[in-house]
């Protein structure tokens, strides 16, 4: 026997009571309790709220481990901005993006856009971070874990670009070569939040 | 799960093998899949089975598909082209593992 949709939103609500904040990590949990509920009910023949008991009191401890140490996720975020960064198209772009630089070293472009690049990223930095607290947290008020893990790649490189890109003289070959590396991590940024934006297209419905 | 330590290392390649054979599975049909093979022997907790399939997926060995079912969203797991080969792979690499420890365990039944 299928769940009624206010058995669902008890299930929710209840998740949600529990500190499972992610709509997404919530989603999967919810699915997979009123799957086990549905067995209990049609086996045992008892109803939703003694089935419902009966599996969180056995499971509670398991269940909740979904939610716990998914920061380790963050990490695995690392691995995939990396795949992006060796893919064929990355590379051939990023090297193209270098072999640029190298040609226009002395041109005034070049010497302009390497004494602005921390500040446009900067503004850039701000521009997404402030975007997704007004959508996310203001508007839609729901956090997805998919959407905040993604943000150590962003933290990562806000680091870099105020730890490595500033303390070095601005006339040294090492300058150079940071600032058209930092440059083509951020050309990678991009191409890995359109990968990211269109998985999270596909799961939206969650 | 039943025996923790021993199976732990395994818990990825069951899922991988599963998946390789049924096409496509979401998370509690999983636990209950194996349940069955192994005849209540072997049973994969959420806390156990969850993180695994989301590692996988970031590992891009996993791709999902997500479906109304019943009131609600359902994420199914299917092997993404790499995970197919990596699949191969992770059962030879179990089944030496397991040729071994029969050879260590019980040397007698492997001649």
């Amino acid at each position: 026997m299928a769940l009624s949709k206010e058995h669902i939103q008890f299930i929710d609500k209840f998740l949600q009571r529990n500190d499972v904040v992610y709509v997404d990590i919530r989603a999967e949990m919810t699915d997979h309790i009123a799957t086990a509920v549905e067995e209990r009910m049609k086996h045992e023949e008892v109803n939703f709220y003694d089935a419902f008991r009966v599996y969180v009191t056995s499971n509670k401890k398991e269940l909740f481990r979904m939610n716990k140490g998914i920061w380790w996720f963050s990490l695995q975020e690392l691995k995939i901005y990396f795949r992006v960064l060796i893919r064929p198209t990355s590379l051939i772009i990023n090297v193209c993006l270098i072999l640029f630089f190298i040609l226009l070293r002395n041109h005034d472009f070049y010497l302009s856009f390497k004494e602005n690049l921390p500040f446009y990223f900067l503004v850039a930095f701000l521009l997404v971070s402030v975007l997704n607290v007004i959508y996310f947290w203001i508007i839609r008020r729901e956090r997805y874990f998919f959407i905040e893990r993604n943000s150590i790649v962003l933290m990562i490189l806000y680091w870099i670009n105020l730890l490595l890109l500033r303390p070095f003289n601005a006339s040294s070959s090492l300058s150079n070569v940071l600032i058209i590396g930092f440059f083509c991590l951020c050309v990678t940024y991009i191409f890995y939040t359109i990968d990211q934006m269109k998985s999270f297209l596909k799961l939206r419905n969650i | 799960m039943k025996n923790s330590q021993l199976y732990k290392g395994s818990l990825n390649t069951i899922i991988m093998k599963l998946l390789e054979e049924k096409g496509r599975m979401y998370g509690y049909e999983i636990t209950q899949k194996v349940k069955e093979i192994t005849l209540g022997e072997l049973n994969i907790t959420e806390g156990a089975l969850y993180p695994a399939l989301h590692k996988l997926e970031a590992e891009g060995l996993l791709d999902v598909e997500v479906e109304k079912v019943d009131n609600r969203m359902r994420k199914y797991y299917k092997l993404t082209e790499k995970g197919t080969t990596e699949t191969v792979n992770r059962l030879a690499e179990l089944e030496e593992f397991i040729k071994n420890m029969q050879n260590i365990v019980n040397p007698k039944l492997s001649y």
